[in-house]
């Protein structure tokens, strides 16, 4: 499963996904009630959540704090 | 093909076998584990308004705020534009940008905090009025805790950036990348405990 914390900007975006998705929510249970809103949850969840496993490219995401130093002791062979 | 040669004076560096980095690393399973806390608060939020399900909710006499937490909720995520704002100049190498971006971040969650503070004083009822009182004041709370904790990983990220300990390199301003995570991480919970307690 892919990390939406896994920088500060995926972190920003996801807060503006929740952020849209709850607004959702919040609309459908004032126009139709809890059980609307809890039908629109859901399907925003399996919906989102398929859409963003289908479409995930590891390679196109933004790279991390992934590489630790070197030690200074360590040294590259070429062969 | 390369091969790597370590020299052999003393033992590898302890707690690099991950290609995570162990401080970013540290701020995942610890939001993990809030996640499952909050998981847990809100297990019992629902048991008290689904399973035992009063005739009404909130139970008569009570009434939430519900626009006053929908002011509270803007200013939280402005928060979040903010702090977004600051770790974008730090990139570009802007210590004036992340110096100003922090300190409106943290008087934002300051004011968030002290209007969640001053609610409490006039909401009219307690944490132990019913099953209700104690799920709303424990939900919103933990939440509140946690924007604490906020501030005070942000009065230090400031205080470090004012003295231009951070810089564009990746490496060079981990300190607030990590509050950074943190802080969306404590927006995305209000918003999931607004629109659960005070909207639905």
């Amino acid at each position: 499963m892919r990390n939406p914390l896994r920088t500060e900007a995926e972190a920003f975006s996801f807060v503006l996904v929740v952020a849209v998705l709850f607004l959702a929510v919040a609309l459908a249970s004032a126009l139709g009630g809890g059980r609307v809103a809890l039908a629109m949850f859901l399907g925003l969840l399996i919906g989102v959540g398929a859409g963003i496993f289908l479409r995930s490219d590891p390679k196109k995401r933004e790279p991390a704090v992934w590489e630790r130093p070197a030690p200074p002791t360590e040294r590259t062979i070429k062969e | 093909m390369t091969t790597t040669a370590h020299a052999h004076d003393h033992p590898p560096a302890a707690n690099a076998s991950s290609r995570v980095d162990a401080r970013l690393l540290g701020i995942y399973i610890f939001i993990a584990s809030e996640v499952m806390l909050f998981g847990s608060f809100f297990t019992a939020y629902f048991f008290a308004r689904v399973i035992v399900a009063p005739e009404t909710w909130p139970p008569e006499p009570f009434e939430l705020p519900v626009y006053l937490a929908l002011l509270n909720t803007i200013i939280l995520m402005t928060s979040s534009f903010t702090m977004h704002w600051a770790l974008q100049a730090i990139k570009r190498g802007s210590r004036a940008g992340l110096v100003a971006g922090l300190t409106l971040t943290f008087l934002l969650g300051l004011t968030f905090l002290l209007i969640q503070i001053r609610e409490y004083t006039r909401i009219g009822f307690g944490p132990g009025d019913l099953a209700f009182g104690s799920s709303f004041f424990g939900l919103t709370g933990l939440h509140g805790a946690h924007v604490f904790v906020g501030l005070n990983l942000l009065a230090y990220a400031l205080v470090r950036a004012v003295r231009g300990h951070y810089g564009p390199a990746a490496h060079d301003h981990l300190g607030v990348e990590i509050p950074g995570i943190y802080w969306h991480f404590v927006d995305v919970m209000w918003i999931v405990v607004y629109v659960t307690v005070y909207v639905l």
